[in-house]
C-alpha cells in the first residue's frame, strides 16, 4: 500500500459517505433505509481505516509524520466522530458537517500529493503531534459551527423569531468543542514537557489558547446559570470565536509573538 | 512567614482601598447611578437593591475583581523588585497547605454565610475567570521582555507571569474554585464526581504549577566532546553542582536533503514568482523553477572542492554539493555547474542566471539532533543514553533535554548544550491534568445533557432539571 493507492481508497470512501449522508436527508423513513445508512457510513470509515493500517505496515512507521499524513487521520477521525455523535444525539447536520470536512481534507490530499514528503523539524516529531493537532482542529471545527449557530440566533433574535432550540444547539456544540479544546490544551502541555522542558511557559500561542479556553468557560458558566438569557451568551460566543481565531493564526502577527517558539515557517 | 507577609501585603492596601471606595465619593456616585438606572428600568414599585447588600451579584463581584487587580498594580508599584518570586520548599508547601486549610475552615464553619456563598457562587466565578482572562490577555498582547522604566512595566504588565496582578487573579480564582469544589464534594455521586474532576482538577493544576515554580530548576550544561561535566549554570551564569555527571561521546545532526532555489542576487531573497515549496535535490531528479528546467546529474551529500567542481569527502566541514544542468525553457541555452550551500570551511557555490538571478542550494534543514552521552551517578553503574529532541532521559530526578549546539560549525559541532530540568511538583500538576482529562471525557460523553427530544421547541416550556439557580 502506497500513496499512489490513495485516490482509489479515498474516492471509494467519499462515495460511500456521500451516499450515506444523502440517504439520511431523504424524506420518509423505514428500517431498510436506516440499515443502508449505517452500512454505508461504517463501510466508508472501514475502507479509509484499512488504507491507513496498510500504509502503516508498508512504511514500517506510523503514517503521522507529514502534514499530508495528519490530514488523512483528520479525515478519518472526523467521519468517525461525526458518526458516533449521530448515534448518540441524532444530529443529522452534525454528521453531514463532519463528513464534509473529511471530504475537504481528503480532496486536499488528492490534489496535493507532493505535500506527503515535506520535512518536519525535530520538535514536531513526537507521538503527541497528531493527537494534539487533531483534537484542536476538531474542537475548532465544532466551535466554528457553534459560532454559525450564534450568528443565526442573533439574526433570529433581531427579527423576533428566536427559538430556544437554537440555544441548546449552540450549548451542545460548545460543550463538545470545549471538551476537545481541553484535551488539546492538556496534550499540548504534556508534549511541551517532553519537547521544551516545561509544561507551561506562557508562550504567546499557549497564552491565547488559554484565553480561548477561558472565554468558552465563561460562556458555559453563564449559560448554566442563566438559561433564560439569550443575547449576552450569543455575543459571548462571537467574541470567544474571535479570540480563537487569534490563537489559531492571528498570534503570528502580534507584537508578543516575536519570541514565540510556536511559529513554524 | 511568607504567607503572613503575603496576606499582610494583600490585605492592607485592599482594606484601605475598600474602605475608601465604600465610604468615599466613588461609591456614593456609583450608588446614585445605580439607583437612577434602577428607577428608569423599574418605574413600578419594585424595591431597588442597594449595593453591598447580600446576596452579592455581578456588580459587587466585578468591583471586587477590579479592586484586586488595582491592589495588585499598587503592590507592584510600591515594591522594590519587579514581580514576586515564589519561595522554594518547604515554604511554598506550607503556603499551599495554609491556603487549603483556610478554604476548609471557611467551608466548614462559615459555609452558610452570605460571604462564602457568594465566593463559591457564579458571579464570583465569572468575575474571577474574567480577571484571569484579562491578565492572560495582557500577557498575550504586550511583549513580555521584562523591560523596566515604563508605566506598563511599573504596573507589572511587561512581566505578567510573575506579577502581583496575576497573583491576585489566581488567589481570587482559586478561592472561588476551591470553595465550590468543597461544597460539591458531598455527596459524592456521579454528577458531583464529574464536577470535581473539572473543578478540583483545575484547582490542583493552577495551585501546583504556581507553587511549583518555587522549586522549578532549569539549568544549562555545556558538553564538549570527551569531557565529563558535573555542574550546570542558570541564566545568571551561576554554577550548580549536580548529583550526576555527563560525558558527551558524540553529537550528530541528521539532515534532510538540501533544496534548490532561485534567488534575487541583489536582495538575497527568493525570486518573485516561485510559489509553494522549493524542490529537494535528489540525484537524477528533474524540476522546473521559473523558466528554467533543472536536472540533477550528481548529488554528493558530503563533498570537498576540487578543481572546478567537488569530490566525495568525509572531512570535517564537507558540505553537500550537486552537479546540475540548467536549461532555459525554450531549450536554447544549457549550462552545467556545481551547487553547494557551503559550510564553515567551504564557500558556497552557485550558478548565475540572467537578470541578476542566482540558482543556489539552501542550507539543509535538520531532521534530528542527537547527543550520545555516558551518565555517571554515585550509586549506580555508568550508563549510556541517547538524548534527542522529544526524548529526554531521566537522571536522579532531573530530565535532560537536547537544547543547542555550536551553530557556527553546524553538524560538525563538538559542543552540545543540554537543558536540564528538575520539577518536584510535576506529579501534583499531572494529577490535576489527569483529572481534567477525565473531566473532559465526562463532558464529551454527557455533553450538555440535553436529549434530542428536548431540542424540540414544543418541549421547551418545562424547566431543565438540576440547572442550578436563576437570578
Amino acid at each position: 500500500m502506497e500513496w499512489t493507492n490513495f485516490p482509489f481508497f479515498g474516492i471509494l470512501s467519499s462515495i460511500l459517505w456521500i451516499s450515506g449522508v444523502i440517504i439520511i436527508w431523504l424524506p420518509g423513513g423505514g428500517r431498510i433505509r436506516k440499515t443502508f445508512f449505517h452500512l454505508l457510513i461504517i463501510t466508508g470509515i472501514a475502507v479509509f481505516g484499512f488504507f491507513l493500517v496498510a500504509l502503516w505496515i508498508n512504511l514500517g512507521r506510523a503514517p503521522m509524520r507529514t502534514l499530508g499524513e495528519t490530514r488523512l487521520w483528520y479525515a478519518f477521525f472526523l467521519s468517525f466522530i461525526g458518526y458516533i455523535a449521530y448515534v448518540r444525539w441524532r444530529y443529522k447536520w452534525f454528521l453531514s458537517y463532519s463528513i464534509l470536512m473529511s471530504l475537504v481534507f481528503s480532496l486536499i490530499n488528492l490534489i496535493y500529493p507532493e505535500n506527503f514528503s515535506k520535512t518536519l523539524v525535530p520538535a514536531l516529531q513526537s507521538p503527541w503531534f497528531v493527537p494534539h493537532v487533531i483534537v484542536y482542529i476538531f474542537g475548532y471545527a465544532l466551535l466554528g459551527a457553534a459560532t454559525i449557530v450564534a450568528l443565526k440566533g442573533l439574526y433570529l433574535d433581531y427579527f423576533h423569531t428566536f427559538r430556544k432550540s437554537i440555544m441548546n444547539l449552540s450549548d451542545n456544540l460548545v460543550y463538545l468543542g470545549f471538551a476537545f479544546l481541553t484535551l488539546g490544551l492538556l496534550f499540548g502541555a504534556i508534549w511541551a514537557k517532553e519537547a521544551w522542558g516545561h509544561y507551561w511557559t506562557w508562550d504567546p500561542k499557549e497564552t491565547w489558547a488559554f484565553v480561548t479556553w477561558l472565554a468558552y468557560l465563561l460562556y458555559i458558566h453563564y449559560r448554566h446559570f442563566h438559561p433564560a438569557k439569550v443575547r449576552t451568551p450569543l455575543w459571548m460566543l462571537g467574541c470567544a470565536f474571535i479570540i480563537l481565531l487569534v490563537a489559531w493564526f492571528g498570534v503570528n502577527y502580534l507584537p508578543a509573538a516575536s519570541d514565540s517558539i510556536h511559529v513554524y515557517s | 512567614m511568607f504567607l503572613f507577609s503575603l496576606l499582610k501585603c494583600i490585605f492592607k492596601p485592599l482594606k484601605n482601598s475598600l474602605h475608601w471606595i465604600i465610604s468615599g465619593p466613588i461609591y456614593k456616585h456609583l450608588q446614585d447611578q445605580i439607583v437612577m438606572a434602577g428607577k428608569k428600568k423599574n418605574s413600578s414599585s419594585e424595591v431597588v437593591r442597594k449595593m453591598w447588600t447580600h446576596p452579592w451579584r455581578y456588580r459587587e463581584s466585578f468591583l471586587v475583581a477590579f479592586l484586586l487587580m488595582f491592589a495588585g498594580v499598587l503592590i507592584e508599584m510600591f515594591t522594590a523588585s519587579p514581580g514576586i518570586s515564589v519561595p522554594g520548599f518547604p515554604a511554598n508547601m506550607f503556603a499551599g497547605m495554609t491556603f487549603i486549610a483556610t478554604l476548609a475552615f471557611l467551608h466548614i464553619f462559615y459555609g452558610k454565610s452570605n460571604f462564602v456563598k457568594w465566593l463559591s457562587g457564579v458571579p464570583a466565578a465569572i468575575s474571577s475567570i474574567t480577571l484571569f482572562s484579562f491578565a492572560a490577555l495582557i500577557l498575550g498582547l504586550l511583549p513580555q521582555n521584562g523591560e523596566s522604566g515604563s508605566l506598563l512595566s511599573a504596573a507589572g504588565f511587561t512581566h505578567v507571569k510573575n506579577s502581583w496582578v496575576i497573583v491576585m487573579a489566581q488567589i481570587y480564582l482559586l478561592t472561588s474554585l476551591g470553595l465550590v469544589s468543597l461544597r460539591r464534594s458531598t455527596p459524592l455521586n456521579t454528577k458531583n464526581a464529574g464536577f470535581l474532576l473539572n473543578h478540583a482538577g483545575l484547582w490542583i493544576v493552577i495551585a501546583g504549577a504556581s507553587l511549583g515554580t518555587g522549586d522549578l530548576q532549569r539549568l544549562k550544561m555545556d558538553l564538549h566532546a570527551g569531557e565529563t561535566i558535573w555542574y550546570a549554570y542558570d541564566n545568571q551564569k551561576r554554577n550548580y553542582e549536580l548529583p550526576f555527571a555527563v560525558r558527551l561521546d558524540s553529537f550528530h545532526i541528521d539532515q534532510y536533503p538540501p533544496k534548490a532555489g532561485i534567488f534575487d542576487g541583489r536582495t538575497g531573497r527568493i525570486a518573485e514568482g516561485i510559489s509553494g515549496g522549493l524542490p529537494h535535490i535528489y540525484e537524477g531528479d528533474m524540476f522546473t523553477l521559473l523558466d528554467y528546467r533543472i536536472t540533477v546529474e550528481e548529488f554528493l551529500p558530503s563533498a570537498w572542492p576540487a578543481g572546478d567542481g567537488f569530490t566525495k569527502s568525509d572531512e570535517t566541514g564537507s558540505p553537500p554539493a550537486a552537479r546540475v544542468t540548467v536549461t532555459s525553457q525554450n531549450g536554447r541555452e544549457s549550462h552545467t555547474g556545481w551547487l553547494s550551500c557551503g559550510s564553515f570551511l567551504v564557500n558556497p557555490s552557485y550558478i548565475i542566471l540572467d537578470n541578476g538571478m542566482v540558482l543556489a542550494m539552501t542550507e539543509p534543514r535538520p531532521e534530528r539532533y542527537r547527543s550520545d552521552v555516558r551518565i555517571y551517578t554515585k550509586e549506580k553503574e555508568p550508563r549510556d543514553e541517547v538524548i534527542e529532541v522529544n526524548a529526554p532521559p531521566r537522571v536522579e530526578g532531573w530530565r535532560l533535554y537536547q537544547y543547542s549546539y555550536d551553530t557556527s560549525r553546524g553538524r560538525w559541532s563538538e559542543l552540545s548544550v543540554l537543558e536540564i530540568v528538575r520539577d518536584p511538583w510535576l506529579p501534583v500538576v499531572y494529577t490535576g491534568i489527569m483529572m481534567l482529562l477525565a473531566g473532559a471525557l465526562y463532558i464529551l460523553w454527557l455533553g450538555r445533557g440535553i436529549k434530542k427530544e428536548e431540542l424540540d421547541d414544543n418541549n421547551m416550556n418545562r424547566p431543565l432539571s438540576g440547572r442550578g439557580f436563576e437570578d
